[in-house]
């Protein structure tokens, strides 16, 4: 229905602020658009459906979140009652700290956490129905190219494999074998991988005699070496980088530069050797007027968000110690949070044509 | 035409990546405590919920270098269909129930980086989470940490010495090795939503300079026993078992296959 | 088109070469069948064409190869893979994604086509093979026959100059096969494209060979001449041909209808109330069926496997199956042996149920060779496969001498039983289920890739079965086996039994499961080589 470039905006635009923020507005907002999402056009989708499940995780961790806060943190000024304290200490390490004041805020801060972590999930969960794995896996940047190929080997294989253990278990019931205990099962097990091996072989020369293989990426040994050398080069840069903001917070725009220059390195780097790779693509994914308007939404979500976080404005925290308050409301951040919903939007005027 | 040296300095570069990739991963999971205590800063609060995203953000960039890095090295065709069937077959054990913590997936990983190498252990473990994910439609925020802790396993199990004239002792050792890693890595892997949990506002505001990073690691520490530990020790059992039930045919089955088709992997 | 000279190739790691001193030349345009018995070097002889000898496998290699002004030992498979198509063996082997119209677009990916390009020649592909109604579908929703034709698919968008094919059709049953050969010919014929391919099952596409080579093995010296010509000097043969050797007919007729003008031409004896060869039709004592099922419902996702299957078999007697892939004759014989359990009526063997019993009981008794029986190895040696066997049975394990020797297999007994090759394989694995010496057999499309001699091994060992007492129904698409070996003919369609009979009758009054000999005569009482023979005698 759309490009999945489209989808991975989405993404980034709904993931982002769920991240960033536990202002329980915020996140009750994004909650909200997604689950209209889901339940307008996730629904369509044929893929197999893990929602409930995500939900479930989600509300697991969610009451999992609320008890370790309000067990393990003492502070916050508003005391809804006291339990006993059972500590464990080992010099001057404090190893279990449990018990003592139960604090509204603690409790605030594990709900809004767990809030944030829900709906993580759900975006997720929604993003996996919406999104066309094979396209996602087609789309795979060229420097992956032979990554992308395995991938979509396993997933070719998988019906196969599924009817060759069926034949072995069958074939292995004839000659009287019982499964009595684990230790059992490599009369299963050993003839799968090994016939799995063999038609590896079958299918790698499949491979090779239609083409594939090195002459995708053609460089020559000292082009490569230098792709090759660049690659740690830059991940040291990097490390570098963000000790650096760490650490010198004077000179904090040092680091941030080494960081943000390595990456660039990085990315150039891997920018190019997908260049070399020699392999052309069969599908295009068209784009369309839908696509433009639903990633200029999320680029505009995404630019407000980091904008905000970017200038250290405190509007999107919302912070419960020391004593729990009402959340704060930035209206643009509000509409901004509501991008979420538009592939709904412009959705239903395709639902009536034929074509897609 | 390679050269031993050419080799050598192949791996040294395959190596130091990794290397440092892994630190990477590593400063990642430990930012919240590198945040150093005396920044008091307004510019402080508005970044104490930065932990989950940069985490994620700098797993991701681990994971896609070492991939590019393999990438490089050109695999042949042979290696790339074997391991898109192993990948195929690890993803499916991962369907398998068991108790705690237990993963029918880990020990396979395992098994064929100690006998076809790093790079090839790497990519076992990380595309069988992947692909796992994309056939159960279940691509969570997790699964960067999942695929990291997995394919360190298949990459850690190479660099073990080779064994193999030891006979019965090199799977007992193994099986071992998958118990250890087993504990090791359960914490990268299920404590995925530790970053979301934690409150790095505390560290600052409410105890002495210097105290803070112990308080974090202290919660961490109750954190990991009451969820961790327990499903870290279904799941080094199940290693351990799976690897001396299986270990020996499926250790003879792989070199015997490496001879037979002359199967180039490292 | 394609020129080899002098060459010698031996695998890496074994001293005797497997081509010796070979000298071909394939003409353009040429349509190119390659027979020889399994081991005789015909799969590294194709797969000199594009390279893949010797670099996919390694070895040793001299002399020279050219196709098409390429020299396939400097460019390797993947700089031949634009001039040459090669298409495998197994149909389940040769895909890398799981969608039809991207299966034919990976060459072209790989070869960096622009995307118009790739468009266009899927386009053509499609048609060509007729295969547009597959496009969308995905590959393991295809029947063995779709997925070779998409293989095929697959290697014709680079518009290679030949086509090469290493038994393509082994593992298809008749009517797949078919549609793979008839393509395969319009291919040659409407568009030139040359075609080499080897093949077992002779009578299926010798009629559209110009040329026929044949590998006698050993590194002795091939043949290569019209097809009448070599098979005129090649031992085993289908049956028309064989007969026409022996009858000295000439010209050699190689399809049925050249065979009928010599046919009719034969003076036969009147029919006679006595059939000969019938003898072998067990009538069995008025005892009990050893096999007895009765009123037989099954079905599996909705869909109707087995109707009202009424079917028993004395002791002594063997059953052939016969039917359309799909007609339930795999599941029926799952039911005879426990695997599947009755929806509907019961399954009684030697007079008892089976609904209470275990399958892994019923199977001391009964031994069932499934459709790839290789898939089921997995020990360090055949002895241990044959040992485990008996253990999980609860047995002793013994000596293996008879049986072993029965299947030719007696030098075996401590080789890893999947280094063997493909025939050797499939007689181990049928070792290792009939060694707890089951009386009743059950075959399951035994025959599937193995040549001549094999069958007529395989024949011969069911028939010293039959002779010890043992019952056997075998499920089969082969028709010359069944004429030979069977006493009774049950043919399924859709679940039900459709036809139920002696062999012979059954036989000759079909028009699709009658045998060569039969089809050339028209007469009951002729349905092997040897009956002929004998009429002819008297």
């Amino acid at each position: 229905m759309y490009h999945t470039t489209t989808w991975l905006l989405w993404l980034i635009a709904a993931l982002l602020p769920a991240m960033l923020t536990r202002n329980p507005l915020y996140l009750i907002i994004l909650l909200l658009a997604v689950a209209v999402a889901y339940n307008t056009i996730g629904r369509l989708s044929p893929v197999v459906d893990s929602w409930r499940l995500f939900l479930k995780a989600g509300l697991i961790l969610a009451s999992f979140s609320i008890l370790f806060n309000t067990l393990t943190v003492h502070y916050g000024e508003t005391v809804l009652f006291t339990l006993p304290r059972f500590t464990l200490r080992i010099g001057q390490v404090t190893f279990l700290d449990l018990g003592g004041r139960i604090t509204l805020e603690a409790l605030t801060f594990g709900l809004v956490s767990g809030l944030s972590l829900i709906v993580i999930l759900l975006i997720f969960a929604t993003f996996n129905v919406l999104v066309d794995h094979h396209q996602l896996l087609r789309s795979t940047p060229a420097f992956m190219y032979q990554t992308a190929m395995i991938a979509s080997i396993a997933i070719a294989f998988v019906p196969q494999m599924v009817a060759s253990l069926q034949d072995i278990r069958e074939a292995q019931a004839i000659r009287g074998h019982r499964f009595r205990g684990l230790r059992d099962l490599l009369p299963l097990f050993v003839p799968l991988l090994t016939s799995g091996l063999e038609r590896a072989i079958q299918l790698a020369e499949s491979m090779e005699a239609r083409g594939f293989g090195s002459e995708a990426s053609p460089q020559t040994g000292r082009r490569r070496l230098l792709h090759r050398i660049l690659i740690p080069v830059a991940l040291f840069g990097l490390l570098a980088g963000v000790f650096w903001y760490s650490y010198y917070s004077s000179s904090r725009w040092v680091g941030a530069l080494v960081m943000l220059g390595s990456l660039g390195t990085l990315l150039a780097n891997l920018v190019t050797i997908g260049r070399g790779v020699r392999r052309s693509r069969y599908r295009r994914e068209l784009w369309r007027r839908r696509d433009t308007i639903v990633s200029a939404a999320s680029m505009v979500a995404i630019v407000v968000i980091g904008g905000f976080w970017l200038l250290n404005t405190e509007a999107l925290l919302f912070y419960p110690y020391p004593r729990v308050s009402l959340p704060s409301f930035n209206p643009l951040i509000g509409l901004v949070l509501m991008a979420t919903v538009t592939p709904v939007l412009t959705a239903p005027q395709m639902r009536n044509k034929t074509d897609d | 035409m390679r050269t031993h040296a050419s080799t050598l300095a192949r791996r040294g570069l395959s190596t130091l990546t990794l290397m440092l990739a892994t630190l990477l991963g590593a400063v990642a999971f430990l930012y919240p405590f590198l945040v150093p205590q005396t920044q008091k800063d307004t510019g402080f609060m508005a970044h104490s919920t930065d932990a989950p995203l940069t985490f994620l953000i700098l797993l991701v960039l681990c994971l896609v270098v070492v991939i590019a890095n393999l990438e490089t090295q050109q695999m042949n065709s042979k290696m790339i269909a074997v391991l898109g069937i192993l990948v195929a077959i690890n993803a499916a054990l991962r369907l398998i129930p068991g108790p705690a913590g237990f993963s029918a997936m880990l020990f396979l990983p395992i098994l064929c980086g100690y006998t076809y190498g790093a790079d090839f252990g790497f990519l076992l473990g990380a595309l069988s989470l992947l692909v796992s994910a994309i056939i159960t439609g279940g691509m969570g925020p997790w699964l960067p940490y999942q695929m990291f802790s997995v394919a360190w396993m298949g990459m850690a199990s190479a660099w073990l010495p080779q064994l193999h004239r030891f006979g019965r002792v090199e799977v007992v050792l193994l099986a071992l090795w998958g118990a250890l890693l087993g504990l090791l890595f359960g914490a990268i892997m299920n404590l995925w939503f530790w970053p979301y949990l934690i409150d790095i506002g505390q560290s600052g505001m409410y105890q002495q300079p210097g105290r803070g990073v112990w308080e974090i690691l202290g919660r961490y520490a109750t954190f990991y026993v009451a969820t961790s530990l327990w499903w870290d020790m279904g799941r080094a059992a199940g290693n351990l078992l799976l690897i001396l039930l299986f270990g020996a045919p499926i250790l003879h089955l792989l070199r015997r296959f490496q001879r037979r088709f002359h199967f180039i992997a490292e | 088109m394609i020129e080899l000279r002098n060459v010698t190739y031996a695998y890496p790691d074994t001293h005797a070469p497997v081509l010796r001193n070979l000298q071909l030349q394939v003409e353009e345009g040429e349509f190119l069948l390659v027979i020889g018995a399994s081991g005789s070097g015909k799969s590294t002889l194709l797969r000199c064409a594009n390279g893949l000898v010797p670099h996919f496998y390694g070895g040793t290699f001299r002399g020279s190869v050219c196709v098409a002004d390429h020299n396939p030992v400097r460019e390797g498979p993947r700089g031949m893979s634009a001039v040459v198509g090669f298409v495998f063996q197994d149909p389940e082997s040769q895909f890398v994604v799981d969608s039809v119209e991207d299966e034919l677009a990976f060459a072209m990916e790989n070869h960096n086509l622009d995307q118009t390009v790739m468009r266009k020649r899927v386009e053509e592909v499609l048609d060509q093979l007729n295969i547009s109604h597959l496009r969308h579908r995905k590959i393991n929703t295809l029947s063995g026959g779709e997925k070779q034709r998409v293989a095929i698919g697959a290697v014709l968008t680079l518009q290679p100059s030949v086509l090469v094919l290493d038994e393509p059709t082994s593992q298809l049953d008749p009517q797949a096969a078919e549609e793979v050969l008839t393509t395969l010919q319009k291919l040659n014929s409407d568009m030139g494209l040359t075609i080499v391919l080897s093949e077992h099952r002779l009578e299926r596409v010798v009629q559209y060979a110009d040329r026929i080579l044949y590998l006698p093995g050993n590194g002795e010296k091939p043949l290569i001449d019209t097809p009448q010509e070599v098979l005129r000097q090649v031992e085993l043969t289908p049956p028309l041909i064989s007969l026409s050797k022996e009858l000295d007919w000439q010209p050699l007729p190689l399809t049925i209808k050249e065979g009928r003008r010599f046919a009719r031409q034969l003076r036969l004896p009147p029919p006679a109330d006595h059939l000969p060869g019938d003898l072998r039709c067990a009538q069995g004592d008025l005892k009990s069926p050893i096999i007895n099922i009765q009123d037989l419902w099954f079905s599996y996702n909705g869909h109707e496997a087995l109707r009202d299957v009424n079917l028993s078999v004395m002791q002594g007697e063997f059953v052939a199956l016969m039917g359309r892939n799909g007609s339930g004759k795999t599941t029926l014989l799952k039911h005879v042996v426990g695997l599947l359990r009755p929806g509907r009526g019961r399954v009684e063997l030697w007079g008892e149920n089976t609904r209470g019993k275990d399958t892994e009981d019923i199977a001391r008794r009964v031994g069932y060779v499934p459709q790839n029986p290789s898939s089921l190895l997995f020990a360090d040696t055949l002895r241990d496969e044959l040992n485990f066997t008996r253990r999980s049975h609860g047995l002793d394990t013994g000596d293996y001498d008879a049986l072993l020797r029965s299947l030719h297999l007696e030098d075996h007994v401590d080789a890893y039983p999947r280094d063997l090759s493909g025939g050797e394989r499939q007689r181990a694995a049928m070792a290792a289920i009939l060694v707890v010496d089951p009386d009743i057999i059950l075959l399951d499309e035994p025959t599937r890739g193995l040549d001549y001699y094999q069958k007529r091994a395989l024949a011969d060992f069911l028939s010293g079965k039959q002779d010890e007492g043992k019952s056997i129904i075998m499920s089969t698409h082969d028709v010359e086996l069944v004429a030979q070996c069977a006493d009774r003919v049950v043919i399924m369609g859709e679940g039900q039994i459709v036809v139920d009979g002696p062999a012979r009758s059954v036989m000759s009054r079909s028009m699709v499961f009658s045998s060569q000999i039969n089809k050339l005569f028209h007469d009951e009482r002729l349905l092997t080589m040897d009956d002929v023979l004998l009429m002819v005698e008297r």
